[in-house]
């Protein structure tokens, strides 16, 4: 169990994380989202201690992490995939973590078979893909069979193989009543992979929820086909509906489907396509995360740059 | 329950110490100017000395000269030393590191211990190596030579050990204070060479009030025999070693403050 209470952290005028409180229970596998440099690395390093914070506190099953004392059987964590020495083997970056928490080194191999890197475990890890160094990032999360496990963005670089492989582990270390901590800046993939969703924005808590509490915060939309173009846009004037038009299709938000279907019928307008959307969680993101975005690049015009 | 405890880190520090090639490459360079310079200068010498002065003569000190590659080896032992810890910084592994160690101090000792010890190991075997060779290599008719039987000659060869561990412990200082690979090895360097250079363009009166400061001064007295004269005033061996030891514990003390405040 990680529990985050009033965390702050200023850098210099930036303020990186921004009172921040949220609780991470064990049995199930929490997705961290929030737009690149919402604060989601930083609120990791918080917790593990790493930098200091300016306000608040973070503590695992109770205790300060600094406090730990023998820091990997209780938190495994996976910060960046690329943060390891380029020179050394796979197999000796481990070998170096397990020594220092005392950990037996025939660990070390069954957390190479784990992640499947057992074959190229003595190859220099500088040559490793970036797929390759996330299965080595996890395999030292999990080396002292940790009942709390943080994983920053572990999905980047990963092959489909590795992505589905990624999710299943995931779901079952948490089946085995694990606490994990899984963050994303990518909502597609956690809508997968996660149970329960802590949504920040800009440092600041945006919220908090279950799947299902979150798909209800957005609006469904309706798609329409139609051969009368011009007498449909005007019936959606006269109702002022909200419209926007897709390369086949208008869609309109927030109106029943059965309102749409009844007056076309009644404004003498074929409809080819009448089809209700239900709203999917990377649209509620988006919608929810809109305000806090911190860089936002703009649509290119056809033809130019 | 096995927890983190002082010996464990140091066991995996040591480890990361020996599994990196730089490591490997760093000492063998270390060895190769030890021995291999100062193999070359004594025999350099010895085919010079019939054409000395007499004032060269009387100055002539076969410890130096026979040691006189460890003031080339001390870079590579400055880079062994700067990279323990700046190499953990610019990869991004310091915070693996101290994801499995929270504690900071904890890891300096760890990290310094090993060092210290690693480095003066190879540095002894190669003052003592360069030494008996210079020697050997210098001994013929007329020349002077030095015994380990003499107590300052036995001091002279193993304050050049301790003198290149200090030099490591040096660049690991300032490691944890500048935390990039490139600035430290600068600044090492700057130490050492762009120093004396400077001080020698100042009146010969603050030249010799400043130069014996430097740390090459301290490491030329801790490795001569006492009382040779050279051209600007040094301290005394023993001296020079409280001196550079004093410089090397404020480094590494400010390094420490650093890193312990600062977020990694």
């Amino acid at each position: 169990m990680i529990e985050v209470q009033h965390l702050t952290k200023r850098f210099g005028d930036n303020l990186a994380v921004d009172d921040l409180s949220f609780t991470v229970k064990p049995g199930i596998v929490t997705g961290f989202l929030g737009p690149n440099g919402s604060g989601k690395s930083t609120t990791m390093r918080l917790i593990l201690g790493l930098n200091s914070p300016t306000s608040g506190t973070a503590t695992i099953n109770g205790q300060r992490f600094a406090e730990l004392k023998a820091p990997l059987r209780e938190v495994g964590a996976l910060l960046d995939a690329k943060a390891l020495h380029p020179g050394r083997s796979a197999r000796n970056q481990l070998v170096a973590l397990a020594l220092s928490n005392q950990i037996s080194l025939s660990r070390v191999d069954e957390v190479l078979d784990i992640v499947g890197l057992t074959d190229v475990a003595n190859r220099r890890a500088g040559d490793f893909s970036l797929g390759m160094s996330q299965r080595l990032g996890i395999a030292s999360a999990l080396l002292g069979d940790p009942g709390t496990l943080m994983f920053d963005e572990p999905i980047n670089g990963l092959d489909p193989e590795g992505i589905r492989w990624v999710r299943d582990f995931f779901q079952q270390l948490a089946d085995e009543g694990r606490t994990v901590l899984v963050s994303s800046h990518l909502m597609s993939e956690m809508a997968l992979t996660a149970d329960h969703f802590i949504i920040i924005g800009r440092g600041r808590m945006i919220t908090e929820g279950s799947k299902e509490e979150l798909a209800k915060s957005g609006t469904g939309s309706v798609h329409v086909r139609t051969p009368l173009h011009q007498e449909f846009k005007q019936l959606v004037a006269d109702k002022q509906w909200q419209m926007r038009e897709e390369a086949d299709a208008f869609v309109i938000e927030g109106v029943p489907v059965a309102e749409i279907g009844d007056q076309s019928f009644a404004a003498g307008i074929p409809l080819h396509e009448l089809s209700a959307r239900e709203v999917s969680l990377e649209d509620s993101f988006m919608a929810l995360t809109a305000g806090a975005v911190e860089y936002t690049g703009r649509r290119m015009r056809k033809g130019k740059l | 329950m096995p927890r983190v405890s002082i010996i464990s880190v140091i066991r995996s520090e040591f480890l990361k110490l020996r599994t990196l090639r730089s490591t490997w490459l760093s000492f063998a360079i270390t060895a190769a100017l030890t021995i291999g310079f100062g193999a070359l200068i004594s025999y350099v010498t010895k085919m010079q000395f019939p054409k000395m002065s007499f004032i060269e003569k009387a100055t002539f000190d076969p410890i130096a000269i026979s040691l006189v590659g460890t003031l080339f080896a001390q870079f590579a032992v400055g880079v062994i030393g700067a990279l323990m810890i700046t190499s953990e910084f610019v990869s991004g592994s310091i915070r693996t590191t101290l994801a499995a160690v929270p504690s900071r101090m904890r890891i300096l000792v760890a990290k310094a211990a090993v060092l210290k010890f690693s480095v003066l190991i190879v540095g002894l075997i190669c003052a003592f190596a360069a030494f008996l060779l210079g020697q050997v290599i210098m001994s013929g008719p007329g020349i002077p030579t030095a015994t380990l039987a003499d107590a300052n000659t036995l001091r002279a060869v193993l304050l050049a050990g301790l003198y290149l561990m200090l030099l490591s412990l040096l660049g690991f200082g300032l490691g944890l204070i500048i935390r990039q690979t490139a600035g430290t090895i600068s600044a090492f360097v700057s130490i050492l060479l762009v120093l004396p250079l400077i001080t020698f363009l100042l009146p010969a009166a603050w030249r010799d009030a400043i130069a014996k400061f430097l740390p090459s001064s301290l490491g030329r007295s801790m490795m001569s025999a006492p009382g040779s004269i050279t051209e600007i005033p040094l301290f005394s061996p023993w001296a020079a070693t409280g001196i550079l030891i004093g410089y090397v514990v404020l480094i590494i003390g400010i390094g420490a403050y650093l890193f312990e405040h600062r977020d990694v």
